[in-house]
């Protein structure tokens, strides 16, 4: 028990400056959108704010076993809402969220148009997720929670590796200096999104196993997320048109 | 944020502009005239789909030839061959397919049904550099 206290001690400290690098990043996003007042500026701004969510849910959750808060598990809806923030679930739910409104803002810049059949996959996977994270859930069943995870990075891949490599091609063909490094950078940032819940989903499964959790996995998801906001960053706010 | 392809031009046999672009609108359009001229006769020498690419004060020109209209294109010099092959072979494959050659051996001389065309020839990077630079940066 005092052990469990410290490793999610620990993880709320580590996951605290993560909640301030995402946090800032979230503030130059609607510094940005207040400047260009464009749709994908707007769409960038959701997805951030679903991550930063899902980020101050995951801190909640370790504040909720330190401080040691905890609720009647007598199936009302507060014992819900405790345990879908204590297990993560409501952060996997905004993660989701996010993935989503990511595809559009992908189509949006990369392609010329939506492909019918990926957009059904895309959505009916989306919804598919989110109603898996909210509610097949069974308080203290790790094994459901490993496979929340893997469909989550699932998603992740699904979107983000097209991100990617939409991200790389780009950087091959354009010269521009700046250009070329901001989306380097969006690859990085789209990579490291992917590898986030890799990592989480293997740090489930050493609990699943009997572990304690916090794992050097769980340290290397959040590491994947402060590499991902820096890629955010380089990617979409510090470049500035030539124009 | 330069275009691969700055300028373009589609002729056919009589010499006459079925479309073009022009990127740089200071350019004489006389100079421009007798330029696509000499080009249409230097593109009745190349095989169907062949290309042929010459410098010019500070652009590349690249022309090449398709069911007897000519594609003619420019670009910077700084920009690379292979990217400017690559995008006007996707420009020469896009106007066939809105516009087959069963449609243009009927053709009326009516230049209007090709303005369609700017819209689909954006090309792809510019597009997305385009969005980024609304959107983001």
């Amino acid at each position: 028990m005092v052990e469990n206290i410290y490793l999610n001690f620990i993880g709320m400290i580590f996951e605290s400056f993560i909640l301030i690098f995402a946090a800032v990043l979230l503030v130059l996003i609607l510094k940005k959108y207040f400047i260009k007042r464009h749709n994908l500026t707007r769409l960038l701004l959701l997805i951030f704010l679903g991550y930063f969510l899902a980020i101050v849910f995951s801190w909640l959750s370790k504040v909720f076993v330190v401080t040691q808060l905890s609720v009647v598990q007598d199936g009302s809806i507060n014992a819900y809402l405790y345990n879908i923030v204590e297990d993560f679930r409501l952060s996997e739910f905004l993660v989701t969220i996010a993935i989503f409104l990511s595809y559009i803002l992908k189509v949006n810049v990369f392609e010329k148009g939506y492909n019918t059949v990926q957009k059904i996959i895309v959505s009916i996977y989306g919804l598919f997720s989110c109603v898996y994270v909210l509610l097949i859930y069974e308080n203290n069943n790790d094994f459901l929670d490993v496979f929340a995870f893997l469909i989550v990075f699932i998603y992740m891949v699904m979107v983000y590796a097209p991100f990617l490599r939409r991200a790389i091609e780009s950087y091959r063909a354009v010269e521009e200096k700046a250009y070329k490094q901001a989306f380097l950078s969006l690859a990085i940032m789209s990579f490291s999104f992917m590898l986030i819940f890799l990592n989480f989903a293997i740090d489930r499964v050493f609990v699943f196993l009997g572990g304690p959790g916090f794992t050097v996995f769980y340290y290397l998801a959040w590491v994947s997320a402060i590499a991902g906001i820096f890629g955010a960053y380089y990617g979409y706010i510090r470049p500035r048109s030539s124009e | 944020m330069e275009k691969v392809i700055q300028d373009i031009w589609i002729l056919n046999d009589a010499g006459a502009v079925l479309y073009h672009r022009v990127f740089d609108r200071n350019v004489d359009d006389q100079l421009i005239g007798a330029l696509l001229s000499a080009l249409n006769l230097l593109a009745e020498e190349l095989e169907r789909g062949g290309l042929s690419n010459f410098e010019l004060k500070d652009k590349k020109y690249i022309i090449t030839k398709q069911h007897g209209l000519s594609f003619i294109v420019n670009s910077s010099k700084k920009t690379k061959e292979k990217k400017v092959k690559e995008e006007i072979k996707s420009i020469v494959n896009k106007f066939f397919n809105l516009y087959p050659k069963e449609m243009l051996d009927n053709w009326d001389n009516d230049i209007s049904v090709f303005t369609d065309f700017e819209k689909h020839i954006k090309d792809s990077l510019q597009d997305t550099i385009d969005k980024f630079e609304k959107a983001f940066w």
